[in-house]
């Protein structure tokens, strides 16, 4: 996918997350919204077009949140689930049990 | 369920709501009912049929035909049993000397102005006029006057002069006929109109023996009148009056299957109603609890599609895609399929192939193609429609209460006192919620619209909003923060519930932040273009005027900042406690018909069934154990991410169900080079859809009347869909993943829907308590439906929200990068008419078009005149991803600097200028923003004619040998 593309879409979560008072809260959500929500290409593409690239037009929270997107492998031969980033929460406890 | 078509009983009035019951006497029989029933429905309940003709339960009682007269002890006279309450005590005699000969005389004095041709009458057997002459033995007819005078129904007088007072036929709507002459006056139909559809297109004109139903003025019929074709006249007729024409062609119907529409997220239930294996036609089933007996022109009458000779009914392959198409068996298309698929995850990875499940097909289905994806592709690849409608509203409905859908049911508009639409048009959308809805407003209940065009529901007949907010498309959130604003900086917010069922930390931070003066609508004027003042009532009208309601469409989701205007809507409703009581929560209005379902069903990538993140091993356990697979942990691509990948080359192989993606999805020029780009795309349509074009498989699906299974709609609630047909392609839908499954390794050995719903029930504690046979006990249960709620839950969120505490989340508000400026100066909106259906691939085959036959760009008159284009004129509108042509409407329901359209035709390519911006939770696209340029044109632009030379090509069948 295009870098400016993912960039793109990581500062609108951003832009989100940055009305959250609590900066940790706000880093973490946005971390764990991307683990969450995209597939394992798109954060290697993502992190790999960021942490390469100081031209692309990341926001300063997007930066920061480099360290905490999880990175697999194409190749895992499935591996087990990762442990759940804080704020990560299931949406519905409901439906967990 | 198959009921006899005398099954339906017509009680003749509604029964009374009172908690009081009133015990009286019928005919010797005691019979207990609420006080406020009628006499007619109690003898109903007693079964004793008192003989009518202008009553029926769809319809308040009026009391004009003068046949249901009954006696009643200690009273005097003879007073109609539909108007005259019951009293405790009151003894009731329905059938007396004196009545017998009173009905007679009333009887002879009907049939002495109706033509006597029964027997090649339309309505011959299914006939109230008919069976009430049998009823009260009518013999003899002795008035000879009345046709000397000139009766209804001879086109000549004795006299061989022209008889003024015939009529002929209106045969102006396509799919009923008005025949003044059988007209009986009863005023069935016009009380339908007002009453049930609330259009009032129908009128008695004239007085005595001029009164006819008249469809709007003198000078129209009824296709130039307001009539929009719900059926509900006909319905009511008790006559051949109004009467569909698929039963003037082919006869009455000899049985009935009650089934589901397959059209919008309403979900209405119908009686199929059958003669062998044809349909003869389609009637709303009044103990369908989302409808409640009504329907609208799609789901009535537009279902001939299904027999449209444009359906595909044999598997087809080709090489590449600027081959005609194959012919072949289905084991050669599925044997192709399977070892395309399996080449490419060879060649570029597990995760290179994905699935597009369908919002039309069945629960039992969509849950299919998810298991497809995850237990035989073993990634998790699978996304559905949902994503580019309502997929924000899962994601904010999630993050603020806990659950993925709506808070009511249906039923729950009649309490409301106050009702807020947001970013949808219900009369057009959803015809029969909105007729529900207006029947609540006639009522009194007080309207908000937020919606920057002037939908209908803004002023029509007896319905007028109280507030329009005409706000600049993609300022939601800064529209739904500043009503938040007002209340708390007016103090009308609900504490007591806030405190006893929020969570208060997170209040406490939504009050410091939605208290901030930059979010008052005084500062938000500038953006929103909405009056402060105005904004400032509808805010005080929704906090403080009863219980309110909440109802919103696509207007809200599909923006930039879609999911922040949902979770906006849900602080609203937690701010003012209207939530878990009845008249108010939060409801999405869901787009198709099994939206809600395929959401339920584990459709979106990063999910399973019953919304449990992929991530979470216990979760994954259940299916693991049950498929013998290890489901992959991570989430799998979006629609959108879909075509991105297809671009990189990491991703060649799509198995889509039932959506036409190049038609409905943003920026067709990027969906088309994606497609384009993939090794094997699998096609699983009725029809040749847009996307096929761009496909090397073809797999002939099904239509709802040709299979079994279930649907759920808008308001959670789980329907019965019942096959009234064999499939024509010889496959419903669910067979076909399965054969598919099967040529890919898989055995998964199902022989009925009702199995795979097994499968849900055990593995998705909402759906534990769901069972075909449960279904066929309830007519339908609304999830979650399991041990706690064995019987279903009509309403969320009761005695507290299912996340725990109800959670506030800030909502600032961030302009979408989709703006208007020098060189697109016009915001482009798009939406849908009545009488189509999404991209139109159904409707348009059928006699629809007769209503909207091209889509049309809505524009003000003062944009109009600025650009020099005049009503009806062809425009280029363009964008920055592309541009297209087609006629334009001047109008004033759109704003100077706002411009509108719909997306129903292939033709006017409405998404090839629409862009790839998205909703930045979900991806899901921002439809209802463009930026714009609209200038006069010649014709069609390049692209729709290098696309609609494509499409020709592309279609080429070489049909096999005989």
């Amino acid at each position: 996918m295009r870098p400016e593309k993912l960039v793109g879409m990581a500062n609108q979560i951003s832009l989100f997350m940055e009305s959250k008072t609590d900066r940790d809260e706000a880093l973490e959500g946005l971390a764990a919204h991307i683990n969450d929500f995209w597939d394992p290409r798109m954060r290697r593409q993502f992190v790999d077009a960021v942490s390469s690239d100081d031209d692309l037009p990341a926001r300063d929270l997007v930066r920061r949140a480099l360290p905490l997107i999880r990175l697999s492998r194409e190749d895992d031969d499935l591996p087990g689930a990762p442990k759940s980033p804080a704020g990560s929460e299931p949406i519905n406890p409901a439906h967990r049990d | 369920m198959t009921i006899p078509l005398s099954r339906t009983i017509d009680r003749g009035t509604k029964r009374g709501t009172s908690e009081t019951m009133v015990t009286l006497t019928v005919d010797g029989t005691e019979v207990t009912v609420p006080a406020g029933t009628s006499i007619m429905r109690a003898a109903s309940e007693a079964e004793i049929a008192v003989p009518k003709l202008c009553a029926t339960d769809m319809l308040d009682a009026f009391g004009s035909c003068r046949l249901c007269l009954v006696e009643i002890e200690g009273r005097n006279g003879t007073p109609s049993s539909c108007t005259t309450p019951v009293a405790d005590g009151m003894v009731v005699h329905t059938q007396t000397d004196r009545l017998k000969k009173l009905r007679k005389g009333v009887m002879e004095l009907y049939i002495s102005d109706h033509p006597l041709d029964c027997l090649t009458c339309a309505a011959n057997g299914d006939c109230e006029l008919q069976d009430m002459a049998g009823a009260v033995g009518l013999r003899d007819v002795r008035y000879d006057s009345v046709a000397e005078k000139g009766t209804h129904f001879q086109i000549r007088n004795t006299a061989g002069e022209n008889n003024p007072f015939y009529l002929p036929k209106d045969q102006s709507n396509p799919y009923f006929d008005y025949d003044p002459s059988k007209c009986i006056v009863c005023s069935r139909c016009v009380r339908a109109c007002e009453e049930v559809q609330g259009t009032f297109a129908l009128t008695i004109a004239g007085r005595g023996w001029d009164s006819r139903v008249s469809a709007g003025t003198s000078l129209d019929d009824m296709l130039s009148s307001d009539c929009v074709s719900c059926g509900a006249c006909v319905q009511a007729c008790p006559t051949a009056t109004l009467v569909e024409k698929s039963v003037v062609e082919i006869g009455t119907p000899e049985r009935s299957v009650v089934t589901t529409c397959a059209y919008c997220g309403v979900g209405c239930s119908f009686e199929a109603q059958m003669r062998g294996d044809e349909l003869v036609r389609m009637v709303p089933y009044k103990d369908g609890k989302a409808n409640r007996g009504h329907s609208c022109v799609k789901g009535r009458f537009a279902y001939g599609y299904a027999e449209h000779p444009d359906r595909i009914l044999s598997p087809m392959i080709r090489d590449r895609i600027d081959e005609p198409w194959r012919e072949v068996s289905w084991e050669e298309a599925l044997g192709f399929a399977a070892k395309r698929l399996k080449g490419i995850q060879a060649e570029k990875g597990r995760r290179s192939i994905g699935v597009i499940t369908s919002s039309r097909c069945t629960n039992e289905e969509t849950y299919l193609v998810q298991k497809l994806a995850r237990g035989v592709f073993l990634n998790n690849n699978t996304d559905t429609c949902a994503r580019v409608c309502h997929s924000p509203t899962g994601y904010g409905l999630g993050q603020t209460y806990g659950t993925s859908a709506g808070t009511q049911d249906f039923d729950s508009v009649e309490h409301a006192d106050v009702v807020l639409v947001i970013g949808a048009n219900p009369t057009d959308g959803h015809p029969v919620f909105a007729s529900r809805l207006k029947k609540r407003l006639r009522q009194g209940a007080k309207l908000i619209v937020v919606d920057p065009r002037r939908i209908d529901l803004v002023k029509t007949p007896h319905v007028e909003a109280a507030h329009h907010l005409p706000l600049r498309p993609g300022t939601n959130v800064a529209v739904v923060t500043a009503m938040a604003h007002v209340i708390v900086a007016e103090g009308l917010q609900d504490q007591a519930f806030i405190d006893e069922r929020c969570d208060a930390e997170a209040f406490a931070d939504y009050l410091e932040f939605v208290s901030d003066p930059r979010h008052a609508p005084e500062a938000m004027e500038e953006v929103t273009g909405v009056p402060a003042e105005t904004l400032r009532q509808a805010a005080r009208l929704y906090a403080t005027g009863g219980r309110a309601a909440i109802y919103y469409g696509l207007g809200v989701t599909e923006h930039s900042q879609g999911s922040t205007t949902v979770i906006g809507i849900a602080n609203l409703a937690m701010l003012t406690g209207n939530v878990g009581i009845e008249g108010a929560g939060v409801n999405p209005l869901r787009g198709q018909n099994n939206v809600q379902g395929s959401c339920d069903m584990g459709s979106f990538p990063h999910e399973l069934p019953g919304y449990r993140h992929v991530k979470h091993d216990d979760a994954r356990e259940i299916f693991e154990s049950r498929w013998g697979v290890k489901i992959d942990p991570e989430p799998g691509l979006r629609i959108p991410n879909m075509f991105d990948a297809a671009l990189d080359g990491s991703f060649g192989g799509l198995y889509c169900q039932g959506e036409d993606i190049v038609q409905s999805d943003p920026d067709t020029s990027h969906v088309v080079a994606a497609l384009s780009a993939m090794d094997c795309v699998i096609v699983h349509d009725l029809f040749l859809n847009e996307t096929s074009n761009y496909a090397h498989v073809f797999l002939p699906g099904s239509s709802f009347l040709e299979k079994d299974g279930t649907f759920t709609n808008a308001e959670r609630r789980i329907n019965r869909v019942r096959r009234v047909m064999a499939p024509r392609a010889r496959y419903a839908d669910w067979e076909v993943t399965q054969l598919l499954a099967a040529a890919m390794g898989t055995e998964w050995g199902y022989t009925h829907p009702s199995e795979i719903m097994d499968e849900i029930a055990a593995t998705t504690p909402s759906f534990a308590g769901v069972t075909y046979g449960l279904l066929e006990e309830k007519g339908s249960v609304q999830w979650p439906c399991n041990e706690v709620h064995p019987e279903g839950t009509p309403m969320m969120h009761v005695e507290g929200f299912v996340r725990g505490k109800g959670r506030f989340i800030r909502t600032d508000y961030v302009a979408t990068e989709e703006r208007s400026g020098p060189r697109y100066p016009l915001l482009l909106t798009t939406g849908r008419i009545l009488s189509q259906y999404n991209v139109g691939a159904q409707t348009r085959r059928t006699a629809n078009t007769i209503w909207h036959d091209e889509d049309r760009l809505e524009i003000n008159p003062h944009d109009a005149e600025n650009r020099g284009v005049r009503d009806g004129d062809w425009v280029r509108i363009a964008s920055r991803a592309g541009e297209t042509t087609l006629r334009a409407q001047i109008t004033d329901r759109v704003a100077a600097g706002v411009v509108y359209t719909t997306f129903h035709h292939p033709d006017t390519q409405a998404n090839v200028v629409t862009t790839d911006n998205s909703d930045w939770a979900t991806n899901c696209p921002e439809y209802k923003v463009t930026a714009v340029q609209v200038a006069p044109s010649n014709g069609p632009s390049d692209w729709q004619e290098r696309y609609s030379d494509h499409a020709e090509a592309a279609r080429r069948i070489d049909y096999a040998a005989e």
